[in-house]
């Protein structure tokens, strides 16, 4: 037995009272915001996470462009390097048909000048021709013109009487005839040059025209042939534009193919991030359940303690007053007791009555273990109206737990289920986790969380477990396990 | 929460200080039974509350440092998304003048050979217009 000063004491456990209350305050705000924070870290990660996937999506699109622009430019590239091939061709074939057409041009040139050369020298010849049939012509009517004077005066000698010899006139005669003969005769070879000259005029005049016709021709397959060279060159001017263009282009869509890889892997590594960060948060509101159910313990073991020192600084206020009246009553008894003292009994484990005053009667509180209490028995819980006053744990829960109470029970009675590693073995072959499964019932129901009892004589004071005795009498629940304490 | 944990601590602190103050003018069996029954397992419950928090503290921070990563990288995406989008323009339009280029290349190219055959036909009309 110890003696201590009630009063020293009495303001010790009101401090702690005071500590508990204020631990309990910070508990349950740390709790509040550890809560509110988890609740903002998720949101970051959703809000993350539905960035991520859309730019994903964004990296998957620009990559599907930039494929769909390489496939454009390499159609293109080849399109172009072909265009250059086939306008190199066709150049090389415009200059050849060019080089013809001027060779042929000057072919035909050429022999035009050689047939008005040709006509020149016929035409020279002709206009000769017509000279000399014109003079011999001339020629021909003055022998005619003798032949007819000396054929006249032949006939005038042979006429004249007076005249016997005509040999003269006869040799004229004869002389003029043979002289027309001559003419005639240079006449005739005249007109046959005249002719001759005539026909030659007549081809050479033939052959300039078709010359003509023929540098005419060749004159237009140059002008093709040039325009030919002329276009060819534009289109090897255009291919090669065009293949520079889209050479450029092809830089173009490397530099967006390397930005699009490198878009896309900074995506992918973006969602392992948001894939870690979500994984922290899930371990985080794990750490954060724990905290939560251990302060649900912590509070409740808090409140009862609050209960028992409030309790307990209530029997020392008491003693404290029947110390100082009994002090002042009789010396005697004060020599019995500490002036300001109480003594303390601890025989008993039960809280309820942990620590008794030595009373006159000097009665202990034994500790009887679990028992199977009738709920008929137990005082029905004053302050518990209702669903509402249902705080700590929800009455449905609670509820529930109580029906898996009674399918522990038999089990248990049996010795089979009488440790929580049965029952947490038990919730594994059925595929519960703790806070649904059978082992947070044996804890709350023989653990440290037990109903718990202070029996005197025929009564029984509730020291834990009120809402639990309220709900299992209102459910038709016969018997509980409740740690018992009896006062001897 | 950092400030809430440390608060939470203190507290926590204070009240096993307190505990052991009030040891020193309490040790009966009657408070070896509160200790046991109540205020041990109080004390455990509060250090794995403590711990719990701490672990959630850090476990959010490391994915608060993930997350900031990811913004980065989503930033970086989007500029490199921007870069893709503007060499896809270029490409488009030096495309645009290759197809344009192309296009009078077609046409000269057409426009050439159309004259190819003329140029054979009429020198075959200059030959055959009179005997060489």
């Amino acid at each position: 037995m110890t003696v201590y000063d009630p009063r020293i004491l009495s303001q010790a456990l009101e401090d702690l009272q005071e500590e508990l209350t204020r631990w309990s305050t910070i508990a349950s705000d740390t709790l509040s915001i550890a809560q509110d924070t988890q609740r903002h870290a998720q949101e970051a990660v959703d809000q993350t996470a539905h960035r991520a996937a859309i730019v994903m999506d964004q990296a998957e699109r620009d990559q599907q462009d930039v494929n769909a622009a390489a496939d454009a430019v390499a159609k293109m590239l080849d399109k172009a390097r072909e265009a250059k091939l086939v306008s190199h061709k066709t150049l090389g074939e415009a200059n050849t048909a060019l080089q013809k057409a001027n060779s042929t041009l000057h072919l035909w040139e050429v022999e035009l000048e050689k047939a008005l050369a040709w006509l020149k020298r016929a035409e020279a010849r002709l206009a000769k021709a017509e000279i000399e049939y014109d003079r011999a012509e001339r020629a021909r009517d003055a022998a005619r013109q003798e032949l007819n004077a000396a054929e006249r005066s032949y006939r005038n000698c042979q006429n004249d009487k007076e005249r016997s010899d005509c040999s003269s006139e006869s040799r004229r005669v004869q002389r003029a005839q043979g002289e027309l003969r001559d003419a005639e005769h240079r006449l005739h070879l005249a007109y046959v040059e005249l002719m001759a000259a005539r026909e030659e005029v007549r081809q050479a005049k033939a052959r300039v025209a078709c010359c003509q016709l023929a540098v005419s021709n060749s004159q237009q397959a140059f002008v093709h042939a040039q325009a030919a060279v002329q276009n060819a060159n534009e289109a090897v001017n255009a291919a090669e534009r065009s293949l520079e263009f889209v050479q450029a282009a092809e830089r173009a869509i490397r530099l967006a193919q390397q930005h699009a890889t490198t878009e896309k892997e900074v995506a992918d590594q973006m969602n392992i991030a948001v894939q870690a960060a979500t994984e922290l948060t899930k371990d985080a509101f794990h750490h954060f359940q724990l905290a939560e159910r251990t302060e649900t313990s912590a509070q409740r073991q808090s409140t009862d303690v609050r209960y028992e020192l409030t309790y307990r600084v209530d029997q020392l206020r008491n003693l404290n007053r029947v110390v100082s009246l009994d002090s002042s009553v009789s010396s005697n008894r004060q020599s019995n007791y500490s002036p300001m003292g109480v003594s303390a009994v601890s025989s008993s484990i039960g809280s309820g009555a942990a620590l008794s005053t030595s009373q006159p009667t000097g009665s202990t509180w034994v500790d009887s273990g679990t028992n199977y209490v009738p709920i008929a028995e137990l005082p029905d819980p004053q302050d518990i109206n209702g669903e509402n006053d249902f705080k700590k744990v929800p009455m449905t829960e609670m509820k529930a737990g109580l029906e898996k109470l009674q399918e522990m029970l038999p089990i248990v009675e049996r010795g089979e289920g009488t440790s929580k590693d049965y029952w947490a073995s038990f919730d594994t072959q059925k595929g519960l986790d703790y806070e649904h499964g059978y082992q947070r019932i044996y804890e709350a129901f023989y653990g440290d969380d037990a109903i718990r009892l202070n029996h005197n004589g025929n009564q029984y004071d509730i020291v834990n477990g009120r809402h639990r005795i309220w709900l299992a009498k209102r459910m038709g629940i016969t018997n509980l396990p409740a740690r018992v304490i009896e006062k001897k | 929460m950092e400030d809430a944990l440390w608060r939470l601590t203190q507290q926590s602190r204070t009240l096993q200080d307190f505990r052991k103050d009030i040891s020193g003018v309490w040790s009966d069996t009657v408070a070896r039974e509160l200790n046991s029954r109540y205020l041990n397992p109080h004390e455990e419950d509060d250090q794995e509350i403590i711990k719990a928090f701490r672990e959630q503290n850090e476990a959010l921070e490391q994915a608060k440092e993930k997350l900031r990563i990811a913004s980065e990288q989503a930033k970086e995406a989007a500029e490199l998304s921007a870069k893709v989008v503007e060499s896809l323009e270029f490409t488009q339009q030096e495309l645009n003048s290759a197809y344009k280029s192309y296009d009078l290349y077609i046409q000269y190219h057409a426009e050439a050979r159309s004259h190819l055959p003329l140029v054979q036909q009429f020198i075959n009309k200059a030959n055959d217009a009179c005997p060489k």
